[in-house]
């Protein structure tokens, strides 16, 4: 009809749009305070600052090691050397103390499994070594194959060179 | 470890053996001078022997040491073993440590020239006696 309004129509939804759907608006930030390059800076040591953290976690756990080394083995170098005494009087009369002499090379096998795990790094590697040793002779000395003089006198050597190291070890650690 | 004080440690271990074997002999006399010349040390027991062609001394050596915190002195002791050359005029080697095994070492040896057990024997053989007097 001529006196009919045209309608208004729509615009035609864009290509890839759902049909009826309001265009999308862009998402604006509210505006901060600091400029980008601070805000870029501030992300950049938050990595930093997480990369000090474990260093400082690591550096803490050392320390502390440190300090229950320089406490403790002392005391167990004591322990040790008395064992080793000990041995050595059981060494004097052999074949008889035999067995007695078995025994403290038992007590010197679990203090030197102990000081393997406070001593230093540096020394473990050879405490851990005359540790393994010490046991399996002790693990093989039975009644069929009993300890001999030779061996004996081998693994009292092997305690006094353990004695040695930690003597060592703990004038370090008066140095760290 | 420092391979001078693992070899010291070995050379005082196999001494102490061949000391408990009865291969090498101690005698008990009295301090070369040259040990304790210019110094103010005693020397309580003193201790030789040859091995291998080296004449070894074992002592026990008393010496002064200085407290600085309460400015005093004060005695501390130490095993020595040294080699001396043939006249015992002058000290080619000495060492106090490895201190565990020199002190093992030092009874060892003590030990074998006090002949405890001769004297054990002797005293249980007098008390034997005895009884079978009465």
């Amino acid at each position: 009809m001529a006196n009919e309004k045209p309608q208004r129509q729509s615009p035609s939804p864009a290509e890839g749009q759902p049909p009826h759907s309001e265009p999308s608006q862009p998402v604006v930030a509210a505006p901060s305070f600091f400029p980008q390059w601070a805000q870029d800076l501030n992300v950049g040591l938050s990595f930093v600052g997480f990369f000090i953290t474990l260093w400082v976690l690591y550096d803490v756990r050392r320390i502390r090691a440190s300090f229950v080394a320089r406490a403790r083995l002392p005391a167990l170098m004591r322990d040790i050397a008395k064992a080793g005494s000990t041995l050595n009087g059981h060494l004097q009369q052999w074949p008889e103390q035999r067995n007695p002499a078995l025994g403290q090379i038992k007590v010197a096998a679990a203090l030197l499994k102990t000081s393997v795990t406070i001593a230093p790094k540096s020394e473990r590697r050879h405490l851990s070594r005359i540790h393994r040793k010490l046991t399996l002779a002790v693990t093989r000395a039975s009644a069929s194959a009993p300890l001999d003089e030779e061996a004996a006198w081998d693994m009292y050597s092997d305690i006094q060179s353990c004695l040695t190291s930690l003597d060592q070890a703990v004038k370090n650690l008066k140095w760290e | 470890m420092n391979p001078d004080e693992d070899t010291t440690t070995r050379l005082v271990v196999t001494l102490n053996r061949l000391t408990s074997q009865d291969k090498i002999k101690w005698a008990q006399q009295r301090p070369a001078p040259i040990v304790f010349r210019g110094t103010d040390d005693t020397i309580p027991s003193y201790l030789t022997t040859s091995y291998k062609g080296k004449r070894f001394a074992l002592f026990q050596q008393r010496y002064q040491n200085y407290d600085g915190e309460h400015d005093r002195f004060y005695w501390s002791d130490r095993v020595v073993l040294a080699i001396l050359d043939t006249f015992e005029q002058s000290i080619i080697w000495e060492t106090s440590t490895p201190h565990a095994a020199l002190s093992d070492l030092f009874e060892t040896a003590r030990h074998k020239v006090a002949d405890i057990e001769g004297v054990l024997k002797d005293l249980l053989a007098d008390g034997e006696e005895e009884e079978d007097e009465l």
